[in-house]
């Protein structure tokens, strides 16, 4: 099928250099939602279609409280249909466009399952996590994966934190004992924020919010006692990203696929996958369909 | 100069395991133990994520089995044993190579109350390379006592033919022993007998990659059950050729560049070689902890 690109009008690139976040209601078809839906139970359940292990994993069944959220990042590697769109090229054409940047260089994919009376999670920047990378940036798209709602805690953001000259730390970001909010207050009082506003993203499975690394969110307890609130999120590097030098910035999940006796991140664990020149790397191409190249927009239309 | 005795080595060969005792002194030990806490609750000393991570105090249950791998990425302290030149030395004279190769890690904390881990090979998730071989270390990082979770093996199962892979090993659906009394049948043994390992902490045992193991509940108030495993493959080892994945990869499937068979030792790292060889950059990363010497066996 013929690709149709989304085109982001100049008032959707002014709104996200501003607010720091841009939401778009419809981006994924119903179809394909389902068919990402329908393989998370077997990947949570360790039914991995490839039999390679994601990258991070939290609330794993059986050793974890029933409400805890479920977690796992790298799930690429785990299952070819999550992975199309993982490899999207759209998906980081999308976030390296509204970066500015010449080409979109995978960074990680993330599902977060939040069943009734799921934990918070704390507020925090994505680019915290990045800190071993050069540049440290990246921008996300989240994606619903059912109604994201407050009362089930959907993503919580603060436009224009992004400008905010403040710190973060690395913390572990489920179930704090603490508000999920006091990162966020500190960071506001550090930056002379008096009263932060607060937004509640809320929107229809399918529908998207693209963050900027320096966006401060979180989000809430899934209040309900009978939604479980799912998304999925890409996030991109610019294409020519490279680690810093060894010893520099919080590793995180990144510095482990750092190789021996160079800065460069190897196309094999963080693949290229949009440029304007039409280059992606080879894995991309190799390991799985692309699940947005079979998207026509008058499907996400009707969606 | 060799670590283990020819008899040493027969015997490995003969029950496909072998006690090693007193590999780690009372200090290391302590050293060891005192960074568990902190790593399950996500404090990495090198700020770097443990190949995997089931178990935090925010989401997991009191009593479940905690487990990591590939910690030595995470913490040098445990680094230092698990990256050892000796341990690899002793792996390669049981295995007959000229060389070791760290495959893995794993780090297991299973306090009162914890689940079974499921009898296993561990052969079934590590078929992916060439020669295929692998031997373990199991280190007792507390008293291994039968009743406490020990590690139990079938002596002599490592000759039975290597099972389709256990799926899921920390909560089982059926007996714990299930799978591996299967095996047996399979190879005509109706009543396999199992051995329950009584180790002091910081003995350890060695065994075959085709060796059915693993632990029943840990069945003692107070007492939590801690080790730590190293997995070596020949430092010759390479990933068998395959398209775009690894089918079955687990974690080392995660380290294969696209189009490149070699094991990067980035990853895997040789950790003893005959000739003296070893990876360099583990010279910079962290002590080796342990000093070659003689050991003792049982």
């Amino acid at each position: 099928m013929t690709h149709h690109p989304i085109q982001l009008t100049e008032a959707q690139s002014s709104q996200f250099q501003t607010e720091g976040f841009l939401v778009l209601e419809r981006f994924l078809t119903q179809a394909l939602v389902d068919r990402l839906v329908d393989r998370l139970d077997p990947l949570f359940a360790t039914q991995l279609e490839t039999g390679v292990y994601p990258d991070e994993w939290h609330g794993r069944p059986g050793l974890s409280q029933p409400n805890a959220t479920r977690q796992m990042s790298g799930l690429w590697r785990c299952d070819r249909t999550v992975a199309s769109l993982s490899f999207a090229a759209e998906i980081a054409r999308l976030n390296a466009t509204l970066a500015g940047w010449t080409g979109g260089r995978f960074a990680m994919d993330s599902c977060w399952l939040k069943p009734p009376d799921a934990p918070a999670v704390s507020f925090h920047r994505n680019n915290t996590y990045a800190s071993c990378i050069a540049p440290s940036t990246m921008i996300t798209c989240w994606i619903a994966l059912s109604d994201a709602i407050a009362s089930a805690g959907t993503l919580e953001v603060v436009p224009g934190s992004h400008r905010w000259d403040c710190t973060d730390q690395p913390r572990f970001l489920h179930a704090p004992k603490d508000d999920y909010r006091q990162p966020l207050w500190q960071a506001a009082a550090e930056a002379g924020v008096a009263q932060p506003s607060l937004v509640a993203i809320e929107l229809p499975p399918g529908g998207c919010v693209f963050l900027h690394g320096d966006l401060w969110h979180g989000s809430g307890r899934n209040t309900t006692t009978d939604k479980t609130r799912r998304s999925f999120a890409v996030s991109t590097f610019p294409a020519g990203a490279c680690f810093q030098p060894p010893g520099v910035g919080y590793g995180y999940i990144f510095s482990r696929y750092r190789r021996m006796g160079t800065q460069e991140m190897d196309e094999s664990f963080f693949p290229i996958l949009w440029t304007p020149d039409g280059y992606r790397s080879p894995l991309a191409n190799a390991y799985c369909d692309d699940a947005l190249l079979a998207q026509r927009p008058e499907a996400i239309a009707q969606a | 100069m060799s670590l283990l005795t020819q008899a040493q080595v027969a015997r490995f060969h003969d029950d496909g395991f072998l006690i090693v005792e007193n590999l780690l002194s009372d200090t290391i030990v302590q050293q060891l133990v005192a960074r568990i806490d902190p790593l399950f609750a996500g404090e990495f000393e090198t700020g770097v994520f443990p190949d995997e991570w089931y178990w935090n105090p925010h989401l997991g249950l009191p009593n479940a089995s905690a487990q990591m791998s590939n910690v030595w990425k995470s913490d040098r302290a445990l680094a230092s044993v698990v990256l050892s030149a000796k341990i690899g030395q002793m792996s390669a004279e049981l295995g007959g190579w000229s060389g070791s190769r760290l495959m893995s890690d794993s780090l297991w904390m299973k306090p009162y109350g914890a689940s079974e881990t499921t009898l296993h090979q561990d052969s079934m998730y590590n078929f992916y390379h060439t020669p295929q071989d692998i031997v373990v270390c199991w280190i007792a990082l507390s008293q291994a006592i039968p009743g406490g979770s020990t590690i139990e093996y079938v002596r002599g199962s490592h000759r039975w033919t290597l099972s389709d892979a256990v799926t899921e090993f920390h909560a089982v659906n059926q007996g714990y022993r299930a799978a591996m009394e299967q095996a047996a049948q399979q190879v005509g043994i109706t009543q396999p007998a199992v051995s329950l390992l009584e180790m002091s902490a910081g003995s350890c045992v060695f065994h075959h990659g085709h060796m059915w193991h693993g632990s029943n509940k840990n069945l003692m108030p107070d007492t939590v059950r801690r080790s730590l495993v190293v997995a070596h493959v020949p430092a010759n080892a390479r990933f068998k050729p395959t398209g775009a994945y690894v089918q079955g990869g687990y974690l080392p499937g995660r380290y294969k560049r696209y189009g490149d068979d070699t094991m990067d030792e980035g990853f895997f790292p040789i950790v003893w070689q005959q000739d003296g060889y070893r990876t360099p950059f583990l010279a910079d990363y962290c002590q080796d902890a342990l000093p070659a010497s003689l050991v003792a066996t049982r």
